[in-house]
């Protein structure tokens, strides 16, 4: 369960704790994939395009950033797997499910519930570190100019609104209500 | 048959590959600092140790301690009791919250639904003024003109502001916390409820004595996430209680750029060694973010048992 370290260690204190001042960023592994010898092994002995191998590198370079922004949700998965009842399990068995068909029609559709809330969560979270939020912030409070963050901040709300209504609209036809 | 077997085997082996390749990334930030603050100070710096220190010392380590922890153990302790408190008020408002949003069907539930959102997406720092003014002339309705004779308090620098925050709803994302245990709760099935009518609970004894031993898997999980937050909380404990014990911000406030050269000097004439360097202030650094760790290691270590215990008594309880 290493998975929950990097809640623990993605805290901004942790992490500028962490990070050395004798110029190497120590929280990101960053860097690890494209020094490597298969990225050239790659771009000299097989004929894949150069853009092809370059995103993939950067893909393998930010693993620690999206794996850092992933603790929470792993949290409430976990939970949200222990709260099913393992009788539906033992019927699925007996009425002959494999278990790809098990995984994807019995654990998926109850986990629906707390898939909107990931959704919810997640998209909240990112804007929250994003450079809009601390633009918003800079504004107000190094520029000392608190006018305009509060209103740069009410249309930031409003942003995340519309986004946050335009994707839940389409999870609504997915997520089964039985609430009357 | 011998087709599925090997396929079996590779599956597993490549799932395994996979996941060490996982925790080797996780893990990395802490096994690059090992030699670093593991070794002597004057052995800083010399190219030759890439995985394992050279000699042995925890010199970073008691310069650290000194540093960040004034009063000695007992602002470890402090913290963890705060992170402790403020978590326990956390779970019990937040768990009725959700309960009564997911259940009791109310004129407005929609609407404070969607406030209970509103409240996570709005950055805090847009509220951050109006709070400040309000604990700095705390008056709670104009009730506290029985006790005290100018009717207001001062609530700044005193840890009573953040205990406030926690119990109201306004905690470290503690609308997260509302959101999941609304969701659990509407996961277990209504027929308990109607069971426990039918044996005659009110309203009260259904919430603490059947739906809160079913919600155990979310207790644990805001437990977990609401006491790792509150141990690292920087922004609520700088604002409101500047002065108070909490490692977390000692920490982020000492080690900082600008103190750079004072800690330096204070390494040299300490432990007299007078080629201390950058690296140095790096190592002692880094060894105050371990100290900083280790009651967040041993409560994480707890709940991982607690979870995975959890995981095989999974299911309805009762």
């Amino acid at each position: 369960m290493i998975f929950i370290l990097p809640i623990v260690l993605g805290i901004d204190v942790v992490v500028d704790m962490l990070t050395a001042t004798t110029g190497s960023e120590l929280a990101k592994s960053g860097g690890l994939f494209s020094q490597s010898w298969i990225q050239m092994m790659l771009l000299q002995y097989t004929s894949i395009p150069k853009s092809m191998v370059m995103s993939f590198t950067n893909f393998a370079d930010n693993i620690f950033t999206v794996i850092s922004q992933v603790g929470v949700q792993t949290l409430v998965y976990l939970a949200a797997l222990q709260s099913i009842s393992p009788s539906l399990y033992e019927v699925a068995k007996i009425e002959g499910a494999t278990n790809y068909e098990i995984f994807w029609k019995v654990t998926i559709p109850l986990i629906m519930h707390i898939t909107m809330f990931v959704i919810i969560y997640t998209i909240v979270d990112l804007f929250l570190n994003s450079s809009i939020a601390a633009e918003v912030y800079s504004f107000a409070f190094d520029k000392n100019k608190i006018g305009v963050g509060s209103a740069l901040s009410i249309v930031y709300i409003f942003n995340v609104l519309l986004l946050l209504g335009i994707v839940l609209l389409i999870m609504r036809k997915l997520v089964k209500r039985d609430d009357k | 048959m011998a087709k599925k077997k090997a396929f079996g085997f590779v599956s597993s082996v490549f799932l395994f590959l996979l996941v060490l390749g996982l925790c080797f990334v996780i893990l990395n930030p802490i096994l690059k600092l090992v030699p670093s603050v593991f070794s002597r100070i004057e052995d800083l710096g010399n190219p030759n140790i890439v995985w394992l220190p050279m000699n042995f010392s925890v010199v970073s380590f008691k310069a650290a301690a000194r540093m960040i922890m004034p009063q000695g153990i007992l602002t470890m302790v402090k913290s963890v009791l705060y992170a402790a408190i403020v978590m326990f008020l956390q779970i019990f408002f937040s768990a009725m919250a959700g309960y009564s949003l997911a259940r009791v069907d109310f004129k407005g539930r929609k609407i404070v639904f969607f406030m209970v959102i509103l409240v996570f997406l709005v950055p805090r720092q847009s509220l951050l003024l109006a709070q400040y003014i309000y604990f700095n002339h705390f008056d709670a309705f104009g009730l506290l003109k029985l006790f005290v004779p100018s009717g207001e308090i001062n609530l700044i620098d005193k840890p009573a502001a953040l205990y406030i925050l926690a119990i109201f709803g306004f905690g470290v994302k503690q609308s997260l916390f509302v959101l999941i245990f609304s969701q659990f709760f509407k996961n277990i099935p209504k027929e308990l409820e109607e069971a426990a009518l039918l044996d005659g609970c009110g309203f009260y004894k259904t919430y603490f004595k059947i739906m809160v031993p079913n919600a155990v898997p979310a207790i644990s999980t805001v437990a977990v996430l609401s006491f790792v937050w509150n141990f690292g909380d920087t922004y609520y404990t700088r604002y409101f209680n500047p002065n108070g014990a909490y490692i977390g911000s000692i920490m982020a406030q000492k080690f900082i750029g600008a103190n750079k050269n004072a800690i330096i000097n204070a390494i040299q004439n300490w432990y007299g060694i007078p080629t201390a360097s950058d690296l140095a202030f790096d190592a002692v650094k880094q060894a105050g973010a371990l100290i900083y760790l280790i009651p967040l290691l041993i409560v994480y270590m707890f709940a991982q048992k607690w979870l995975v215990e959890n995981l095989e008594n999974s299911g309805l309880v009762g």
